[in-house]
């Protein structure tokens, strides 16, 4: 694969979105191309900063707000019966499409999954490790224990 | 989910007369509503207002509601519907696209957060910083780049779903990433780079 | 005259001779045994509810390493940590609701599910494991102090064998709640110091609030993955089809507790504890373990991978088609000699 084409697959890579076969087709672009491999970084490193933007929640007494307005609004019938079409009534066609979507990525996914068990990363096993610390180990530090793995 | 009703759950008891099921849907979903319109919208009195307005909606539509999808796919489509309504109020109303960053205050509830003790307030600064750019050159995506970016990158959803919100493929949804991902990747440049450590 | 007043200071000597011999006869009565203190701390969480930011110092370096937490327990087995910093980890959330336990750190595949440890079955699994630290430690109580403003009762722990960690443990005295810890690697070398910031008992958060700080959409079709737990060793062989390989030397102070089988019993967990800390040795059919930063190991003529993980030892090796692991918190010579002894 090329570059051209890699830049194009790194964002679905990026999210895992993308088939086994071109998968392993970037995997091997990247290990011989730096420009390639600094640009995923980039785009890792992005998202990771969006990530830690805080989240906004809505001040306090939200429900009763929306309450207050429901009960000003009147619900007429007309809108009751005839709302907008976003109900999402599907044509054959696209329900044909999309359970075919469906099939394959569900037969994809155990694909993944099986030919993933051979090489298994010691994090798994490091988990199972925090986990029954946690569990058999009084005055373990509860908090802390989940952290030790992410820090290095 | 182990609460003690599942979101189908509620939707069928509020189908059959309980009005309550409707509170708890509203109280599960209100902070991750709010918190999507906000990264979509960038300001606070926008966001209380068109969750109101989602979440009104939800009311008037929920009893035609199928379980065909999840409910908050369903739920999202209308957040996602909601936001292009207004912006294409505001871009009608104002010549100018706003390009302006979102409001300083990085104003969460207060009760979760807590200022990272463990920086020097120098790195808090520049930290700053980078989440105003950041927020900015999102903000400048196109309508449809950013809603698609922002329920991806907030809500975890997968191209399928993100497809089934949009009402479009899953390869328009994975362009639109790819051109999102792309943009910022050009303006965040100069911010991104080996030194900050991340 | 002079004889009546000599005889009153006499008497009321006596009287208050008695008083006193009476007092300090009922004062073992009233005084709670260190070792209740600590059994009641174990529980003490699941009577509560309360809400607290916790602060972790971990001297391993040059730096103090730093973790601040936000935690929350509500009755009867409810309980939240949202992690606040370092930066790596903030946001980084546990929920477990006694009957799931969900780790979630907010990004892609970062989400997994662990049987819940606040159920009450785990928790008197605990409670089985905890009654090792009488075996293996010498409690005794040192004078009460305050923290966070509240009176505590200050426990002192200090191991039998050596290798283990000193632990200083300070009480709520009205809650049981341990609201400060203090671990030490020898009498003067300290390894974590955690706690309490600020603390509330009480209900601020709302668990609807609390559960949907996670996404929706991994709570889909999520389940646990299966794995059995198996008491005893004799149970264990009978259920395997594989000759089971067992470590036959042990530090000391360490039981085997139980064993947990997956993969529909080809992957075999043997967890050991002394009750304070954990061995975990793993054997499976031959399978690549992906591991950073090691180096490699010979032991007894087998050939292992051996790395330093924060706290703990993890020395991968594959002998005869099967892999194992073994991960401790424990001296290099202890885990060689273990690895050794497997047969």
């Amino acid at each position: 694969m090329d570059c051209k084409k890699v830049k194009k697959e790194l964002s679905s890579y990026l999210d895992n979105e993308i088939n086994l076969d071109q998968k392993s087709k970037v995997k091997e672009h990247l290990k011989k191309c730096k420009a390639c491999s600094y640009q995923l970084k980039q785009l890792r490193q992005i998202q990771s900063l969006v990530q830690k933007i805080p989240s906004q929640k809505p001040e306090p007494g939200f429900y009763e707000r929306l309450s207050s307005r429901l009960s000003k609004k009147k619900i007429t019938l007309k809108e009751r019966l005839f709302g907008w079409g976003y109900i999402g009534r599907l044509s054959p066609r696209v329900a044909i499409v999309a359970s075919i979507v469906l099939i394959l990525s569900i037969s994809s996914l155990y694909l993944w999954r099986s030919s993933s068990i051979s090489g298994v990363n010691i994090e798994v096993f490091q988990k199972e490790y925090i986990y029954y610390s946690n569990e058999m180990s009084s005055f373990a530090e509860e908090s802390v224990l989940p952290v030790l793995l992410e820090i290095k | 989910m182990h609460l003690t009703y599942s979101d189908e759950q509620l939707v069928e008891k509020f189908k059959a007369g309980d009005k309550d099921s409707f509170r708890i849907l509203v109280e599960r979903y209100k902070s991750r509503v709010y918190n999507i319109i906000y990264g979509i919208m960038g300001s606070g009195n926008e966001a209380e207002d068109l969750s109101q307005e989602v979440f009104l909606n939800v009311y008037r539509f929920l009893h035609r509601f199928k379980e065909k999808s999840k409910f908050y796919t369903w739920l999202y489509r209308i957040a996602v519907n909601v936001c292009f309504s207004a912006q294409k109020k505001k871009n009608k109303s104002s010549n100018v696209l706003s390009l302006t960053e979102l409001s300083e205050t990085d104003n969460t509830s207060g009760k979760m957060e807590l200022a990272d003790q463990s920086f020097s307030s120098q790195k808090k600064l520049e930290d700053m910083e980078l989440a105003r750019k950041i927020k900015s050159a999102i903000n400048s995506l196109s309508e449809v780049l950013k809603t698609t970016f922002v329920l991806r990158e907030f809500e975890d959803l997968s191209y399928q779903k993100l497809a089934k919100v949009f009402q479009c493929s899953k390869g328009t949804i994975k362009s639109r990433l790819s051109r999102a991902r792309e943009e910022l990747r050009q303006k965040l440049k100069p911010y991104i780079g080996e030194k900050n450590g991340l | 005259m002079f004889l009546q007043n000599r005889g009153r200071i006499f008497l009321k000597s006596l009287f208050m001779t008695i008083f006193l011999l009476l007092g300090i006869m009922t004062l073992p009565l009233l005084a709670v045994e260190p070792k209740e203190i600590l059994s009641l701390s174990l529980e003490a969480q699941f009577q509560l509810d309360f809400e607290g930011i916790k602060k972790t110092q971990i001297y391993i370096e040059e730096e103090p390493y730093t973790v601040i937490a936000k935690l929350i327990y509500q009755k009867p087995d409810f309980s939240y940590i949202r992690y606040l910093a370092p930066s790596r980890v903030k946001g980084k959330i546990i929920l477990d609701d006694g009957k799931l336990r969900i780790d979630y750190v907010p990004g892609i595949d970062k989400f997994r599910i662990f049987p819940s440890l606040n159920s009450p079955e785990a928790r008197k699994r605990k409670k089985q494991s905890s009654n090792l630290i009488f075996d293996n430690y010498t409690i005794s109580q040192l004078p009460d102090e305050y923290v966070c403003e509240r009176p505590v009762y200050v426990i002192l722990l200090t191991p039998k064998y050596t290798g283990n960690p000193w632990l200083k443990i300070w009480i709520d005295k009205e809650t049981y709640l341990s609201l400060k810890q203090e671990r030490y690697a020898s009498e003067e070398k300290l390894i974590t110091s955690s706690t309490f910031t600020e603390v509330y008992f009480g209900i601020r958060s709302f668990r609807e609030e609390l559960y949907s700080t996670i996404p929706p959409r991994l709570w889909e079709g999520k389940k646990l993955p299966s794995r059995r737990i198996i008491r005893s060793l004799e149970q264990l062989r009978e259920e395997i089809t594989f000759p089971l390989s067992l470590p036959k030397y042990l530090p000391l102070g360490y039981e085997f507790q139980r064993a947990i089988l997956f993969n529909e019993g080809k992957r075999v967990d043997l967890i050991y504890t002394n009750g304070l800390k954990t061995i975990v040795f793993s054997q499976n059919p031959k399978i690549n373990v992906r591991m950073r930063d090691y180096h490699e190991m010979s032991f007894k003529g087998k050939r292992g991978r051996l790395q330093a993980s924060m706290g703990a030892w993890n020395l991968v090796w594959t002998e005869k088609g099967r892999t194992f692991i073994l991960i401790a918190d424990i001296s290099k010579e202890e885990l060689t000699k273990i690895a050794e002894s497997v047969e």
